[in-house]
């Protein structure tokens, strides 16, 4: 398994079903570990490949999250 | 490539349609640190020069431009959208205007005998009078 990421999904712009959506679509990619906190929905991943993926999946991950917000609306 | 962008002259709403027709093409990555205030993160996803970062950039801040422009009109028309659209979808239900019309229209139902000849009508008295 590859080192874990953390990304921060900020409230004010991605909401929680969003995020949700992105996990469910990923989790075969990567193991997640989805928290709430404050302002930010906080995402924890290691990539189930490992290698060099986590930085491309990491980017993947942010981008469905913000397509997601927008079919969540 | 990371700017920020003030909420007070492009909306978030623009922002983020802004944001999805460049999906295809780039990583993007939102925050807001401050209120009022939405950074973005632009990552091509091709590896390519620096100058071509700034292209996609400006891109996007014309893309930006013209969004706002489109929400500012959408929020101006909403009211007159709402009522060409009320009263579109009013007068497609039957059973509102079109069937009380069709009611009052149907000359064969002739419920007041306006349409008996006056023969019919009054022949019987007419030959016992004669």
């Amino acid at each position: 398994m590859g080192k874990t990421k953390k990304i921060q999904f900020n409230k004010d712009i991605y909401s929680s079903s969003a995020i949700k959506n992105t996990i469910a679509a990923f989790e075969s990619f990567a193991k997640f570990e989805f928290r709430d906190e404050k302002k930010y929905y906080i995402v924890r991943f290691s990539s189930l490949s490992g290698g060099d993926g986590a930085r491309t999946l990491l980017d993947e991950i942010c981008n469905y999250a913000l397509a997601a917000r927008k079919k969540c609306q | 490539m990371v700017f920020n962008l003030l909420t007070k002259i492009y909306h978030l709403e623009s922002i983020l349609n802004t944001c999805y027709k460049f999906l295809d093409r780039a990583y993007i990555y939102l925050d807001a640190k401050k209120k009022n205030e939405i950074i973005v993160r632009l990552k091509l996803k091709k590896k390519s020069s620096k100058k071509a970062l700034l292209n996609l950039q400006n891109e996007f801040m014309n893309e930006l431009l013209y969004n706002a422009l489109r929400y500012h009109i959408s929020n101006n028309n909403r009211k007159i959208r709402e009522y060409i659209i009320g009263r579109a979808v009013y007068s497609a239900v039957p059973g509102l205007d079109t069937l009380s019309a069709e009611k009052v229209l149907n000359f064969e139902e002739d419920p007041l005998g306006i349409a008996v000849p006056w023969e019919e009508k009054h022949g019987k008295n007419k030959k016992n009078s004669v």
